[in-house]
């Protein structure tokens, strides 16, 4: 009995490693997305909307803004070096949490990146970032860049620029030992990223770093950060990552809380959200809160000038209004909710007025409440809005 | 006391009145941070003015009106880096009372 349940227990493993080792191909007509690890939830969100209309789109995580969106981007789709074949994220409305393998490797239908493409100039291997023709650069949702911290209400609730340019640049790059700031002071417990990722390239542009000298021992990915603030010297601890990787999984919310940030020039600092527990995020969408980007979406166009079928399809679907819901539960803003906008990482803010604006059904969503001053209509009725507004999403804005 | 209504009500409206210009900065000048530190983030202005918090709520959007915190914000309509970062808000406004050493990339190996 006993060797049975050996036996029974080893084919058991021998089976799930197989499975796992040799995912089955992909559909020949997926929509292949490749992009950093910080853009990963928000992929998901939108392929699982593009899902229920019958769109496949298969997310390859690879690890980087640079090595993913933007090498997709500039190399010429033919080449085959650089190529990822690894087993990929597929979202199937039939089986939305398989996995399968490209096979053969090709380029991807839309690469993503959370940086725009000249900041990954001269990173590892990316030259030229010049777009070629034909490809175009979408610019998708928002996401806030944190420094975060263990959620410990005795540690810090805030940090300045000028703080921030010292603990991920002096002393991480084990300069003298002056330049500390308390509690961040062991190089060992400062969780950066390499230069090829785009939550680092963010950072470093919004302080004025050096883009190409990343902390030491760069953390793999957000995930690695996000753990690495839960396990290590939790009190001399502090990462940078999206904060829409620290929304809970599967019900469990991290332990880990971003920290208010002061920016150069700035007389406070702010949260990304009005204050510490709310998610409305207006701190990023009026330009309170400095360090976010857009995520980009780079996109081939045939030689006839069009998108395929499938990618434009995914293209419009990034302002839809079930794209916008589900960006927006994972602590992203859509276009439609920012009132600023940049035209390079860490640039200056210039005002934003979209063409259909959504603050009111953005904060709807996010807290479950709209504002008091937003006002229902019914879609496709502007009447009730007034001469100066429009209904979008339900809800008046200003036209 | 009859004499003394107005008079009362005239001081009770200067004071509001200063509040208001004091608390409301239009400051539209786009020089940025202080005497020059050598850090380009000019760690000089980490410390300061008490911290204003709000208590959540829309920010100053169209129509909004100006709710003139934190101390020293802007009211108008900002065209400037540092005006959009320092623009009036009902969000909770911290201060930052870190001072560190004065640094630039130079400092960097």
């Amino acid at each position: 009995m006993r060797k049975f349940s050996i036996i029974a227990a080893g084919t058991f493993v021998s089976l799930a490693i197989a499975s796992n080792a040799f995912a089955a191909d992909c559909d020949s007509d997926v929509v292949l997305v490749r992009g950093s690890s910080a853009s990963q939830k928000l992929i998901e969100a939108v392929a699982k909307v593009a899902a229920g209309q019958g769109v496949k789109i298969v997310y390859s995580n690879s690890g980087s803004s640079c090595v993913g969106g933007v090498y997709e981007a500039v190399t010429p789709a033919a080449a085959t070096t650089g190529r990822a074949a690894t087993a990929n994220t597929a979202f199937d409305a039939a089986a939305p949490s398989a996995t399968c393998t490209m096979n053969p490797p090709r380029a991807a239908d839309i690469g993503v990146s959370d940086v725009y493409a000249s900041s990954c100039a001269g990173v590892a291997g990316v030259g030229d970032t010049t777009l070629p023709a034909g490809v175009t650069d979408t610019l998708g949702p928002v996401q806030a860049f944190t420094l975060a911290v263990y959620d410990d209400p005795s540690f810090p609730v805030a940090i300045s620029a000028a703080s921030a340019f010292n603990i991920l640049g002096i002393t991480a790059r084990g300069g003298d030992a002056s330049f500390n700031v308390a509690p961040w002071t062991v190089v060992a417990d400062i969780f950066g990223r390499a230069e090829d990722s785009g939550t680092w390239q963010t950072w470093s542009r919004n302080l004025g770093l050096i883009t190409q000298k990343p902390v030491t021992t760069p953390a793999a990915g957000a995930g690695a950060v996000l753990a690495a603030l839960n396990t290590a010297n939790r009190a001399s601890a502090i990462g940078i990552i999206a904060l829409n990787d620290i929304v809970p999984t599967a019900g469990v919310a991290p332990k880990v809380r971003p920290l208010a940030f002061k920016a150069k020039d700035q007389d406070f600092a702010y949260y990304p959200s009005s204050t510490s527990t709310s998610s409305d995020l207006i701190n990023v969408r009026d330009g309170h809160y400095q360090t976010w980007a857009n995520l980009h979406f780079f996109a081939r166009k045939d030689t006839a000038g069009d998108y395929s079928a499938s990618v434009k399809k995914v293209l419009g679907l990034l302002e839809s209004k079930d794209a916008v819901a589900a960006v927006t539960k994972i602590r992203a803003v859509p276009s439609c909710a920012m009132q600023v906008s940049r035209s390079s990482d860490g640039g200056d803010f210039k005002a934003y007025t979209p063409a259909a604006p959504c603050g009111c059904y953005f904060e709807a969503t996010a807290s479950g409440t709209a504002p008091t001053t937003c006002k229902t209509c019914t879609v496709g009725d502007n009447s009730t809005c007034g001469s100066t507004g429009q209904c979008v999403f339900g809800y008046c804005e200003a036209k | 006391m009859f004499k003394r209504t107005p008079i009362l009500v005239t001081f009770a409206f200067l004071t509001l009145a200063a509040g208001t210009f004091v608390a409301c900065t239009d400051d539209s000048s786009s020089a940025v941070g202080g005497a020059s530190s050598g850090n380009p983030l000019n760690p000089g202005t980490d410390s300061g003015t008490p911290p204003v918090t709000g208590d959540g709520g829309p920010g100053p959007g169209p129509g909004g009106g100006c709710p003139n915190k934190p101390a020293g914000c802007f009211c108008g309509t900002p065209t400037t880096q540092k005006e959009f970062l320092n623009r009036c808000t009902n969000a909770a406004a911290l201060p930052v009372t870190l001072t560190p050493k004065a640094a630039t990339t130079a400092d960097i190996p």
